[in-house]
């Protein structure tokens, strides 16, 4: 499937558009983009993920980690951002 | 100390300054920059004054933070009436003007009246001079700022309207270095009392109340800023990062908010524009340098930031990022606040496209969405008010009314163009745009609680109650003013470090329920303003767009969605149904001197 990491995400990762195989759930995914260099501590805070990491998966955004996924999804991952 | 307890007032009228003292118990009440402001905005305003009269009061305040260790702590706050909502006003800035007031020996500047000519305020500490100013009329910010730096040295700090507020557009900002305080019209308040610029000079030193407390807490604080992977977002791409997150979300407003994506997004996304960085810079001891100088194939500017890339991009149709970058600069240059006059060009665009307003009617120019060419043509005729920008100086509300057309399609609360955050989607953003004291504003009650799906995104449920909480969250903020941008390190409501922030900065032992109760207070002294200039319900409203025209992806939020959130918010203040609050509201919130005011 395809993982579109935006912003900061995508400039670590050296890539924005990922393809990730074998993968069942969105947690899974994050798993996998997670084992990238340097990826892991910018989604993971201690035991949980960042608040305000937004997960967006075919458009529609997702509360559930443990949520499906299949070859054809698109799940894009971005970071909280602000701005006065 | 962090406050000084003292503020510069200047009557223009009759040329006169003096010594404004404010107490420490209002200070213990309004904290400072945004509740100080309303409190003396309140206090000197008459009811009913004509915005863009020597009458209204433009006061250019500090908060506590400002020119102390505390970092991302860098932005004042200028308080009005608004020409454009005649109603309260609030804008916030960057840059160093702020520091050099404190630096002065000031809290602010109270300046009442009106000058007789064209003049520049320029103050060294206690001093204070009235310089003539019919030598600046007509000029670009930069080129006002450049020629007060040549005359009165490159270390002065400047804060100047362009031809916009001279030429009193309701929605003319103030340009402080390349920052602005854009929203409310306060470039076109400072252009009716004839003040071109304001300059300053300080050299006093701002002593921290009990220093070891506050290097403490700028410590860990500073630690938390760096280990925060927002961040490092911002510092990389700026609030430009949130333009594809809003995309992706189906909440990025286009082509006058008939639309909520854009399809040459990415042509002016966050990442597209960090190609053409070629530097990161900071307010005045912020450790976050979000502000991004880029250039273009003709110009430069700081910036866009997302809402510049909102008004001057995916609204008007633009998905050209040169073109964007010298939009943003030339708004900047003539002192246009960027977010209304996005939504004014936008709505003209669409009146243009619809055959309501023909070619002849806008003299001459095409302004199909996307034509930016005739866009700069038309910014310069409203910022000089020629032809048809005389009538667009007014706003897209006014022009309506004056021209007979477009009432179906303005995109304005109070009189005022609404910014880039969809109030289809995002529920708190909508109560927001629909509530806020200053108009239809982000910066409020504000948005990124949802867009991040931290509370549930497009969702109208408990989002009164968690709006009250976003609105006195943010009135504390924007009183002890440390920047929003830090929203994400800090929270994004009322929490322990935040508390700890006030506590240290002004060595007290304030506990939560002290610090929320000065929130509740600040923001309905700003409501009282309002209510007293004869705001009820009615004022609280969407634009009809918003409440029937569903985005590509479904959402919508209807006046049945708008009016459960309304009742919720007020009961929530302790504001009646109509919006105005109650006796025994102001009294626990120990303002019963204004009881008889409502």
């Amino acid at each position: 499937m395809m993982v579109r990491l935006l912003g900061y995400l995508g400039y670590i990762a050296g890539e924005q558009i990922v393809k990730i195989g074998e993968v069942t759930s969105v947690r899974e995914v994050l798993n996998e983009v997670a084992k990238r260099k340097g990826i892991g501590n910018l989604l993971y805070s201690g035991d949980g993920i960042w608040e305000g990491t937004l997960f967006i998966l075919n458009g529609r955004v997702i509360q559930n980690l443990e949520e499906p996924v299949s070859e054809d999804d698109e799940l894009v991952i971005t970071f909280p951002t602000a701005g006065g | 100390m962090s406050w000084w307890g003292k503020y510069l007032f200047i009557n223009l009228t009759e040329r006169k300054w003096d010594a404004y003292h404010v107490n420490e118990v209002i200070v213990r009440k309004y904290l400072g920059g945004n509740g100080i402001g309303a409190y003396l905005l309140y206090k000197l305003c008459k009811e009913s004054v004509d915005p863009l009269s020597g009458e209204n009061p433009l006061i250019i305040n500090t908060g506590p933070a400002n020119g102390t260790l505390v970092p991302m702590a860098s932005k004042f706050c200028v308080v009005s009436k608004s020409p454009q909502t005649d109603g309260f006003t609030k804008g916030f800035c960057g840059g160093e003007f702020g520091q050099e007031l404190k630096f002065a020996g000031w809290d602010g500047l109270i300046i009442v009246g009106s000058s007789q000519e064209w003049i520049h305020i320029h103050i060294e500490n206690d001093k204070v001079y009235l310089l003539n100013a019919e030598n600046l009329r007509g000029s670009l910010t930069s080129v006002t700022q450049q020629k007060l730096k040549e005359k009165l040295g490159e270390d002065i700090k400047t804060l100047v309207i362009g031809p916009a507020g001279e030429n009193l557009v309701r929605y003319a900002c103030i340009i402080s270095d390349l920052r602005a305080v854009g929203t409310g019209g306060m470039g076109a308040v400072l252009g009716s009392k004839k003040v071109k610029a304001i300059t300053i000079r300080g050299s006093k030193v701002v002593r921290p109340l009990n220093p070891e407390r506050l290097i403490n807490f700028v410590k860990a604080f500073e630690k938390s800023v760096y280990e925060h992977p927002g961040v490092k977002n911002l510092i990389k791409f700026g609030t430009a990062a949130g333009v594809m997150h809003l995309q992706y979300l189906g909440a990025l407003p286009s082509y006058n908010w008939q639309k909520e994506t854009f399809d040459l997004a990415e042509n002016i996304s966050g990442e597209a524009l960090r190609e053409k960085v070629v530097k990161d810079v900071s307010c005045f001891g912020c450790i976050v340098p979000c502000g991004k100088y880029s250039v273009s194939k003709d110009t430069f500017t700081v910036g866009p930031e997302y809402e510049g890339i909102f008004a001057m991009g995916t609204l008007i149709g633009n998905g050209n990022l040169n073109e964007l970058i010298s939009l943003d600069r030339l708004t900047d240059e003539l002192g246009l606040g960027q977010i209304q006059t996005g939504g004014v060009v936008a709505w003209a665009m669409e009146c243009y496209e619809r055959g309501i307003l023909n070619r002849e009617d806008v003299d001459g120019l095409d302004l199909r969405f996307g034509n930016t060419r005739d866009v700069k043509r038309l910014l310069k005729k409203i910022a000089f008010s020629e032809g048809i920008g005389n009538i667009l100086a007014e706003g897209s509300e006014r022009a309506s009314q004056i021209l007979g057309v477009g009432g179906d399609f303005l995109m304005t609360v109070k009189g005022m163009e609404i910014a880039g955050h969809s109030p289809r989607a995002v529920k708190t953003q909508a109560l927001g745009y629909a509530v806020s004291n200053r108009g239809p504003v982000h910066c409020d009650i504000r948005p990124g609680i949802e867009e991040n799906n931290i509370i549930p995104f497009a969702n109208p449920k408990d989002k009164g109650k968690i709006s009250k909480d976003l609105a006195v969250w943010t009135s504390v903020v924007n009183s002890i003013i440390y920047c929003l941008s830090a929203e994400r390190v800090v929270g994004l409501k009322l929490n322990e470090k935040i508390l700890e922030m006030v506590n240290a900065v002004m060595d007290w032992e304030l506990q939560m329920e002290d610090l929320y109760r000065i929130g509740e207070r600040i923001y309905t002294l700003e409501r009282l303003f309002n209510v007293r200039e004869g705001f009820t319900r009615e004022k609280d409203a969407l634009p009809n767009r918003i409440k029937k025209e569903a985005s590509e992806r479904g959402y919508i939020t209807t006046q049945e969605e708008l009016n459960e959130m309304l009742d919720e918010f007020y009961e929530a203040f302790g504001w009646d149904k109509d919006g105005k609050p109650k006796k025994e509201t102001l009294i626990k919130l120990s303002m019963g001197e204004l009881v008889y005011d409502v």
